[in-house]
């Protein structure tokens, strides 16, 4: 029996705990698999003078107090951002993806992938972007090629008037393109 | 977060409480509890790190009776703080917290282990970051004091 009177009285319980977790592993290293540039590449941007901002667009924290983000609309509204693309991935096309929330249409121009032409070697027409009400990664047009030239990639991302889009990280993606061949 | 690179990671805690007990199966305490996670990106990046600082109100309940094991559920309410920072300076967010355990006693062998639950809804400290909840489940093991 346990002596009932000693539990009446006050006890401190000292609890060292930990709560469940659960951890997902990823899978065997697969070429096919997209290669994805660092977090917080925006933070590394707008930190080094990479975001310039007109009209209806500013900056402000991101998704935490720490971090950076962008808002633009929903005035007229224009950014330019240019953020580090991380090390060069020869046998990997590469394009910017935007973590972003909005309402509204937005046009896109990009980086002419810093060689003054586009992946098909033409000069990219504008492309529009559709965010919707939740946070997604959205792609910025197209592929740019294995081995181009330069440490940085830059687009800019135009909104009219009562379009509203929240920007809360960028990053770049690399998509394996050949098993063989040296570059 | 999660789109982010930053995954849901496990927290660890330190907690504490003191109760009294006004009857043999019923007790009013105190709660406080510590809790941290780190995380970083696969693909590279800042540490997300987060402690977490909380305390409050309790009851403390024996249902069935006070034999050992002894059956132990309290329920509780409170206020934390959250500090999540991504490789800068944290602001804290505050919210109020409520949940309880259950758990066994072995007051002989000072010993206890329990599961709890606790919810701690705010707001983000970001302008565009979302709603999130800094409290979770709990898997308790800890050492027991008679007064």
């Amino acid at each position: 029996m346990v002596d009932t009177s000693r539990i009446y009285q006050a006890f401190a319980v000292v609890l060292v705990a930990a709560t469940f977790g659960v951890h997902v592993s990823c899978g065997p290293n697969d070429p096919d698999r997209p290669i994805l540039g660092e977090s917080r590449a925006l933070d590394e941007g707008c930190k080094n003078g990479g975001c310039k901002l007109e009209g209806a667009a500013s900056i402000t924290s991101g998704l935490t107090a720490d971090t950076t983000g962008i808002v633009m609309g929903p005035g007229e509204s224009s950014a330019t951002i240019t953020f580090p693309r991380g090390a060069p991935r020869f046998g990997y096309d590469w394009h910017i993806e935007i973590l972003a929330s909005g309402t509204g249409l937005f046009t896109v121009s990009e980086p002419l992938c810093n060689d003054g032409r586009s992946g098909n070697g033409k000069s990219p027409a504008p492309t529009e972007l559709d965010p919707a009400a939740d946070y997604q990664w959205l792609v910025l047009q197209q592929d740019c090629p294995a081995g181009t030239l330069g440490d940085t990639a830059t687009f800019t991302i135009r909104g009219t008037q009562g379009s509203v889009l929240h920007i809360a990280d960028v990053r770049i993606v690399n998509t394996f393109i050949s098993s063989g061949g040296c570059y | 977060m999660d789109l982010d690179g930053y995954e849901c990671t496990p927290r660890w805690i330190a907690a504490s409480d003191v109760a009294r007990y006004l009857t043999p199966a019923f007790g009013v305490g105190a709660w406080g509890q510590f809790s941290y996670r780190s995380n970083k990106p696969d693909n590279g990046g800042p540490t997300l790190k987060e402690p977490v600082y909380a305390g409050g109100a309790e009851v403390s309940l024996l249902p069935v009776g006070t034999d050992s094991p002894a059956l132990l559920v309290v329920p509780r309410l409170g206020y934390g703080w959250s500090l999540m920072s991504i490789g800068g300076r944290a602001e804290a967010v505050g919210g109020v917290m409520y949940g309880g355990e259950i758990g066994l006693l072995f007051p002989k062998s000072h010993f206890s282990s329990a599961i709890g639950w606790l919810s701690g809804p705010t707001r983000s400290s970001g302008n565009l970051g979302r709603d999130y909840n800094f409290g979770g489940f709990t898997f308790l093991i800890g050492g027991v004091i008679n007064g």
